[in-house]
């Protein structure tokens, strides 16, 4: 085992952000405070955004510069601001019969922010239109096609997102409480962001209608990779990863029965690495993260980490992996495992989601 | 340790707090206690159940044939024995009260949008053939055949046409009837699942690398740490505090379940007996290391302090709700709900060696 020990490595912090840098975004909970963390490629803090309650993922501009903090579901607070940390953050609340469900995307060449949130009163899914040269004022709203609608992705094309409507209806005077198990109806939506309309919506075989997708990522071929978490008996070892290309019906993938074992029927986070070609599910119920084929959808083999759920494209090795014990670890397929933060000098549990940041596009 | 592990510095410090980790693992977790908890309490909670389903039935099918006071009162008592088997049964909210929406067959709850209410009240409306044959109610909405829809038919607005010689009072016993033979059924198969010799009650009491549900006593000690939990949060954020309110101005009895037939606060009272002899008969206590003895007497504590607030209620609930020792008393109750919970999830759950992780506990 390697030990990095990010915390004592004494390498020295870049000055100013390098349009190359790599750099990761994430929540976390540091003894009793909620955060957002911009990390640098050790592990170490370059920004930290404190939060009023838990947060979970994130909208992130394609230069990787401003990004959204979303409070995590129900949560009905969400933060923007700048990751190199040149600008205030600025808060913004839901609409007052609206909470958000953690995720969203900008679109329109990030003049458009797209946040997924209940519409809990009605019964349905909503995705909110924020402009952002408007101080994310919220401009409008269209229906996803489904309940509790999860993560948002834009597609290559830049006008289409694909929303994860998981199907479980919620109230938050429940919290998060499922309350038609009996009747959950899970899908993708395709919407079309300069009209609102859905332009293709797939689900799975009925059977597996308790099967709810909340996380997703796009390959290098276009293809969106969806991981569900199930509701059902836990006796039941339904296959929890997926893949779709537009046009074709949805593909469930199971790898070996060991791999379905490991992965405790419930997906944390789907990610890709650097190239596309391979595919990252984790599973904090099962402590372990299962890489695919994105060309095949071939289990290529898994990494055990225990609470294990942010994952996001490694830099040294495929992927990066955080867990909610605080350890952060670099892995793949059939690759050594980089430990870089093994015990924080604080409590830190590092929450579901950790986002890679795009670099900014070469300027001139 | 924390100190020691600092001074043997980070690497061997790490492998050292690995080997104590592994060597620590479920060395709480009680032997046997599968077996122990479908021996102690699953089956005789899920066949007193079943039984006094069965009772129910008999019951109605005599008082619907020649309806009297006397008949009557006999449904009642049944019906609050039922729902008081309910609430000891309801705890085990995994295998087969999962399978195929028992739960939800018997419980439909939360309801915060009164499905129940208006389907059933839209059923006793008309005159429906399938709404008085089981088998075919059995296809309806699971709104309209569990406990929720019986009591209404028994206890709510109308209710007294029981009694009349009317068309309008023989239909919605009929009706009553079917409902009762519906939970009935789903009872009966939970008791059938649960029974000697069921797939599942094997799986629970003999875990092992060839189980394909439970492959060690650890894993039967977190399913029972989870179902405790999770009993109890529910009851007391989905039964509970939805009557109470948040303050009294917001508190509204009618939010409650069972208030019809006054079943509500021996609901809440079977909820804590529940956990504590579920508790019991798991042989947490047995388990415990001596420094962890304390766990036992505090839950145990917490559980007679509940249940004591409970019985100091002495007004109906409609003005138990009402600013007053009552609404203290409740209000106690769900504090001392949310703590016996923390108390099993965490410390409990970290003695018997199956602590969950942060992402895993509470994922999205």
């Amino acid at each position: 085992m390697l030990l990095a020990a990010a915390g004592v490595a004494p390498k020295a912090l870049a000055a100013a952000p390098e349009p190359d840098l790599v750099r990761y975004l994430t929540a976390r909970k540091r003894d009793a405070r909620f955060e957002v963390a911009v990390l640098d490629e050790a592990g170490r803090d370059l920004l930290v955004v404190p939060l009023e309650a838990r947060g979970h993922s994130f909208a992130i501009a394609g230069d990787g510069r401003r990004a959204i903090a979303f409070a995590r579901q129900p949560g009905r607070f969400a933060v923007a601001f700048d990751t190199t940390g040149a600008e205030a953050p600025t808060a913004f609340a839901s609409q007052p019969d609206r909470h958000f469900f953690g995720h969203g995307a900008f679109a329109d060449g990030d003049r458009l922010l797209f946040a997924t949130e209940n519409d809990y009163d009605g019964a349905r899914g909503v995705a909110g239109v924020y402009d952002v040269a408007a101080g994310m004022r919220r401009i409008g709203e269209f229906a996803t096609g489904g309940l509790d609608p999860h993560e948002a992705v834009l597609m290559p094309d830049g006008r289409t997102l694909c929303i994860a409507n998981g199907g479980v209806l919620t109230h938050p005077d429940y919290g998060k409480l499922e309350l038609n198990l009996d009747t959950m109806a899970p899908s993708l939506s395709y919407v079309d962001v300069t009209t609102g309309d859905i332009v293709e919506q797939v689900s799975v075989d009925p059977s597996l209608h308790q099967l709810a997708f909340h996380h997703l990522a796009v390959d290098a071929y276009g293809a969106v990779w969806f991981g569900g978490q199930y509701h059902g008996p836990r006796g039941d070892r339904p296959p929890v990863v997926g893949r779709h290309r537009r046009g074709r019906e949805p593909e469930l993938f199971s790898g070996s029965d060991d791999v379905l074992r490991d992965l405790g029927n419930y997906i944390g986070s789907v990610a890709v690495d650097s190239s596309g070609t391979t595919v990252a599910t984790s599973s904090p119920v099962g402590g372990n993260v299962a890489y695919w084929d994105a060309a095949t959808g071939r289990c290529l083999g898994t990494t055990a980490l225990r609470d294990v759920c942010g994952v996001a494209a490694g830099s040294a090795e495929p992927f990066r992996l955080t867990s909610g014990y605080g350890e952060m670890q670099e892995s793949g397929p059939g690759m050594p495992t980089d430990v870089l933060i093994d015990a924080p000098d604080e409590p830190t549990a590092w929450d579901n989601h950790l986002r890679r940041l795009p670099t900014e596009p070469a300027s001139g | 340790m924390r100190t020691l592990i600092a001074a043997l510095g980070p690497v061997l410090g790490s492998a050292l707090a690995i080997l104590l980790a592994s060597t620590l693992a479920h060395a709480g977790a009680p032997k046997d206690i599968g077996a122990n908890l479908v021996d102690g309490y699953i089956r005789p909670a899920t066949t007193q159940f079943s039984g006094d389903a069965a009772a129910m039935t008999r019951s109605l099918e005599s008082f619907c044939g020649a309806p009297d006071a006397a008949g009557e009162a006999e449904v009642h008592a049944r019906f609050d024995a039922l729902v008081r088997d309910w609430f000891a049964v309801m705890i085990l909210r995994f295998g087969p009260l999962v399978e195929d929406n028992r739960f939800e067959r018997i419980f439909f709850w939360p309801d915060p949008r009164g499905v129940t209410l208006r389907q059933v009240q839209g059923l006793l409306a008309g005159d429906d053939p399938a709404a008085v044959d089981a088998a075919r109610l059995a296809e309806k909405s699971v709104a309209v055949q569990g406990l929720p829809a019986l009591e209404y038919a028994l206890y709510g607005t109308g209710s007294d046409g029981l009694l009349t010689d009317s068309d309008q009072g023989r239909y919605r016993c009929a009706y009553a009837l079917a409902v009762s033979r519906r939970i009935a059924a789903t009872a009966g198969g939970l008791a059938d699942a649960w029974a000697p010799g069921s797939a599942y009650a094997r799986d629970f009491s003999m875990p092992g690398p060839d189980n394909d549900v439970y492959r060690d006593d650890g894993e039967v000690t977190a399913e029972a740490i989870k179902a405790m939990a999770t009993g109890l949060v529910f009851v007391a954020d989905a039964v509970v505090t939805p009557f109470l309110g948040d303050d009294p101005a917001k508190a509204n009895y009618k939010r409650a379940p069972f208030w019809r037939s006054g079943q509500a606060l021996p609901a809440i009272a079977t909820t804590l007996t529940a956990v504590r002899d579920f508790y019991s008969a798991a042989g947490f206590a047995g388990s415990l290391d001596q420094s962890d003895q304390w766990i036992d007497g505090s839950l145990r504590f917490e559980i007679r302090s509940a249940l004591a607030a409970l019985d100091s209620v002495d007004v109906p609930l409609e003005q138990a709700v009402a600013p007053g020792p009552a609404r203290d008393a409740l209000t106690y109750v769900v504090i001392a709900m949310k703590s016996i919970h923390t108390t099993i999830e965490t410390v409990l759950a970290q003695a018997a060696g199956v602590a969950v992780g942060f992402n895993a506990l509470d994922g999205d």
